[in-house]
Formats: C-alpha cells, sequence, structure tokens
C-alpha cells in the first residue's frame, strides 16, 4: 500500500507566478489497484505522478510504501519498486542500445549493473519469449537498434521491460497521447494484461474518456489539487463515457 | 619511412586519448575540454616521478589516477554544482595549468638517462621497439575498453549518455555515472600523456594545447569509417576511432612532409576538423 499523507506542494514559491498545487493532499493507494486519474489542465494529475515517481517533491507531508518512508528518496532509488511509462513514446527506452541491451538494463532496475557481460544467448532467449508476445515480429530482430522502431512498438516494448524486474507500482503518464487511435488501443490492452497478469498495482494519468470507462478498478477525479471523485467501479457505479463526460462539465 | 613510422608511433599513443574523447564525447555526449589539462597532467606526473627513478610500471596508475582525479573534478562541477559542462571542463583546465606547472617546477623537464616503458631489444631500432610496445599497449586499451561497454556497467554509461531520463527510472544515479565516465575518460587522456612524454622525451607545459581537437578529429575520422561499413557496433565503432587516431597523424606528417611551415600546423588541424565535421552535414544538404 502507498500512502500520501499531508502533501503540500507549490511551485515558484515567493514568485509572480506562484502557484499552489496542493495543499494537505491525502491518498491511499491500495495493492492491486489500478487507478485512473483525470482532470483538466492544471489539477494536479501529473504533480500527483511526479511525487510518487521521485521527479518532484513534497514541501511538506510524507509518502509511504508500506512501512518505508519514501519522502526524500531520489527518482533512481524508487526505480527499486516504481516502474515508469512517460508520455513521450521515445522516453522509455535508448536509441542506441539495442532491444536486447534496452531489456537488459530493464532487467536490472532493482539489481547493481556490474562488470559482467548479462546480454548472452539465455537472455537473448527470455526477451525473445516476452517480444513474441506482441505479434509484431520483433523477437527477430532483438539485436536492432531500438531507433530504428516507431514510437508505438517503442511504447510496447517500453510496458514489457516494466515487468522485467520486480515492480510493485506501475505509473503511466498519458502512455498513448503521442499514439494513433490503433495503436492507443493496441498498447492500453497490452498494458491492462500486464498490470492483471502481474498484479501489478498501477496508476495511469489519462485525458481520455474511453480509458476510464474501459479500464481500471478505480477512477480518481482532481480540480485544483483536491480529489473530488474517488469510485471503486462496481455494480453500483456503472459509468459510461456519458457519465464522464459530464464531469468535466460541472 | 622513419618519418611516418613515427607518425604511426604518435597515433598509437594518441589513441588513449581519443577513446577517452570517445567515451565522454560520443558515450556520454558531454563536450568535456579538460583534456588538454589533464594530457599535460600525465606527461608532467611521468616526467616528474621517472626523473626520480620510479619504474615505469609504477607511474603508469599514478598517471591514470591523477588523470582520473580531474575529470572527476569536472564531472562533480558539472553534475552537482549544475554548472555547464563545457564550462566545467574549462574551469578544470585552467586550474589545471597552476597545477601543471606547480607538478613540474619549471615549464619543461627532459626525461634524460632515465628508464622508460620502452625496452632496448637487441636487433630492432628504436622505433620498432617502441613500435611494439605501444601498439601491445593500444590493444589493451581497447580490447579492456570495448568489453567493459558491453558489461551491464557499460550499457548503462552508454544508456546515460543516450537517454538519461530512462536510465533514471531504470534505477541508475546518473550523476556518480557521468561522474566515473568523466574520471576513466581523463585517466586515458593522462595515460595518453604518460606515453607520449615518453615517446617525445620531455614534458612541457604547453604540450596539451589544443589537443582536445586532436582527439576529436580523430574519433570523428573514425565515425567516417564505421558509417562506410554501416555497421552499429560499439567494438567497430572503437576500433575506428583508433584506427582515426593513426589516420589523423599520417596525415599530418604528410602535410608536414610536402613542406607545410610547423607554425601553421594547429591551423591546418582546425581547418581539417571542420572538414570533417562538415562532410555529413554538406551531404545532407545535396
Amino acid at each position: 500500500m502507498i500512502t500520501l499523507s499531508s502533501i503540500s506542494k507549490t511551485f515558484n514559491k515567493g514568485n509572480p507566478n506562484e502557484q499552489r498545487i496542493f495543499s494537505n493532499f491525502n491518498l491511499k493507494i491500495f495493492k492491486n489497484d489500478f487507478i485512473i486519474v483525470v482532470g483538466s489542465n492544471g489539477s494536479g494529475k501529473s504533480t500527483l505522478l511526479n511525487l510518487l515517481a521521485g521527479t518532484v517533491f513534497a514541501d511538506e507531508g510524507s509518502i509511504y510504501l508500506d512501512k518505508l518512508e519514501i519522502t526524500k528518496y531520489k527518482e533512481y532509488k524508487r526505480s527499486a519498486w516504481i516502474a515508469r511509462i512517460f508520455q513521450n513514446p521515445l522516453t522509455g527506452t535508448a536509441p542506441e542500445l539495442t532491444i536486447l541491451e534496452n531489456f537488459r538494463l530493464a532487467s536490472l532496475r532493482t539489481k547493481r549493473k556490474g562488470l559482467t557481460i548479462g546480454t548472452g544467448d539465455k537472455f537473448k532467449s527470455l526477451v525473445k519469449e516476452k517480444v513474441r508476445v506482441l505479434n509484431l515480429g520483433l523477437e527477430n530482430k532483438i539485436t536492432m537498434p531500438m531507433g530504428n522502431l516507431s514510437g508505438g512498438q517503442r511504447q510496447a516494448l517500453t510496458l514489457l521491460m516494466a515487468i522485467m524486474d520486480d515492480t510493485k507500482l506501475l505509473l503511466l503518464d498519458e502512455p498513448t497521447a503521442a499514439l494513433d487511435p490503433r495503436t492507443s488501443i493496441t498498447i492500453m490492452d497490452l498494458a491492462a494484461k500486464v498490470i492483471k497478469e502481474f498484479d501489478l498495482t498501477a496508476l495511469l494519468v489519462t485525458h481520455q474518456i474511453k480509458d476510464v470507462v474501459n479500464y481500471g478498478n478505480r477512477v480518481i477525479q482532481l480540480k485544483e489539487g483536491q480529489i473530488i471523485r474517488d469510485i471503486t467501479k462496481g455494480p453500483e457505479h456503472e459509468l459510461n463515457m456519458k457519465v464522464v463526460f459530464d464531469w468535466f462539465n460541472q | 619511412m622513419s618519418f611516418y613510422l613515427t607518425a604511426v608511433l604518435l597515433g598509437l599513443g594518441f589513441s588513449a586519448l581519443a577513446m577517452g574523447i570517445f567515451l565522454s564525447m560520443r558515450v556520454f555526449n558531454i563536450p568535456d575540454i579538460t583534456t588538454d589539462g589533464s594530457f599535460t597532467l600525465g606527461g608532467a606526473v611521468t616526467a616528474v616521478l621517472m626523473t626520480e627513478h620510479y619504474p615505469a610500471l609504477i607511474v603508469l596508475p599514478c598517471v591514470f589516477l591523477t588523470g582520473a582525479i580531474a575529470g572527476a573534478f569536472t564531472g562533480i562541477i558539472h553534475t552537482k554544482l549544475k554548472v555547464h559542462a563545457l564550462l566545467s571542463g574549462i574551469l578544470v583546465m585552467t586550474a589545471l595549468y597552476s597545477v601543471n606547472l606547480a607538478i613540474m617546477g619549471r615549464s619543461n623537464i627532459p626525461l634524460t638517462g632515465v628508464n622508460t616503458i620502452f625496452p632496448i631489444i637487441n636487433g630492432l631500432s628504436e622505433l620498432q621497439s617502441q613500435g611494439i610496445v605501444l601498439l601491445l599497449f593500444t590493444l589493451l586499451l581497447f580490447a579492456g575498453l570495448s568489453l567493459m561497454l558491453k558489461t551491464d556497467f557499460g550499457l548503462a554509461f552508454r544508456a546515460t549518455g543516450n537517454n538519461e531520463t530512462m536510465m533514471r527510472s531504470l534505477g541508475s544515479n546518473t550523476e556518480s555515472l557521468k561522474i566515473l565516465g568523466l574520471a576513466l575518460a581523463n585517466g586515458l587522456t593522462a595515460i595518453s600523456g604518460y606515453l607520449i612524454c615518453q615517446v617525445q622525451g620531455f614534458a612541457d607545459i604547453g604540450m596539451g594545447i589544443g589537443i582536445v581537437i586532436l582527439g576529436l578529429g580523430s574519433v570523428m575520422i573514425g565515425e567516417i569509417f564505421v558509417n562506410l561499413f554501416k555497421i552499429k557496433s560499439i567494438t567497430i565503432h572503437l576500433a575506428g576511432v583508433v584506427a582515426g587516431t593513426i589516420l589523423f597523424r599520417i596525415i599530418l606528417a604528410f602535410a608536414l612532409s610536402i613542406g607545410l611551415n610547423a607554425l601553421y600546423l594547429k591551423l591546418v588541424v582546425a581547418l581539417f576538423v571542420l572538414i570533417v565535421v562538415s562532410i555529413p552535414q554538406l551531404k545532407r544538404s545535396e
């Protein structure tokens, strides 16, 4: 379980363009939650994700992972539990390294990257097996530089890379914002499958109303740094496009 | 003929430097010009220790270490104090000028009557025995570095320069990696100073001036080779760097042999590197 308690965050403190995002913000993320976070621009969605990832630090309050306080942990240290999928589909992979080498680094996310060569035959067949799931024919191209692939292919591989090593929390920051509609569906279905199969806890920030309807077990709507809706999906909460669309017009 | 052999020897001696520049500029994408200072530092430490009759194989790790410390300073200034990489390098390079003078005590130290790394082999000329040692040295460094860049640690090195955001999200402290990388790059540069100082038989406070452009030129000539083969392997890339260094020295030797005034050597080097850099641009705009 991840707990954010009494979080306050203000950007540009003391400047004329001071921007208070959160004050006394609280959220509990339970194990196996797949939370869809929605809200208009400036509502604090990205800041919430960044606070969890450790790229932004809270002015006040604390963040706990189970019993461990990680408030001050830097991004690279939090990577021991947290994997991320970025809005830019190219951010999750290194273009000049091969698919194989990218996967190797991902498989060592929580471990030391030592002076051994780990891209041998055994690892190769493991990566082939993982990549085959995508049905993109990439399993025969694993020694190709990542930069030769399209954004959609790279985003799909980034998702697979997230589960190469032990992951407790998967953060998805509008992973399909830069992709075409068809690829978007493929990526989101893959994400949902991976989250289910590997029992992950996940947080998806999105602007797509259909993602709210189709994925996740819990929906949070943010407005000016406050949670104005926190719904656990179930028979009593039938969500459809119309209902969700109306949320944004209130 | 011995004229060109000397050029090859210098090329081998400078290939450690070119590999260092390859590491900072290409692998890490950091324009590091500490090089001018750390190259001289390598020469200075070599000359001072050798004239005190320390054996060449004891001097070597000392040289590497001092160069690495210089590079680490640049890395720390760049990553921790958030100073632009270019400026960090200029600062350390400038400071090193005084440090080098203080180490040497004067502006030039000849290596006379000392045991260098080059043995006297019966039946071989001085140049030939130097060539054998330099070749072995270069091969060792080349093999070591290309192997290292294939390990998990080396992959983290390369990915840091390629996509730092990804590497942080994959659990690497990229600041430390950059500091380590710059340390290694400048350690290699200092080893070049160590070798060249022994080839030419003296250390001079000015031996590092403009050396960074020489290394950069070598890396780029090497890349022309590599692009011909269209193979994106780090080993071949590194081999190209070594070949580029030797070729660059041969080209310079040729320029001098057809009567170029040595006064204009740096000008020619700058022009030559300019041409090499602009070839891809000119091709693209066609």
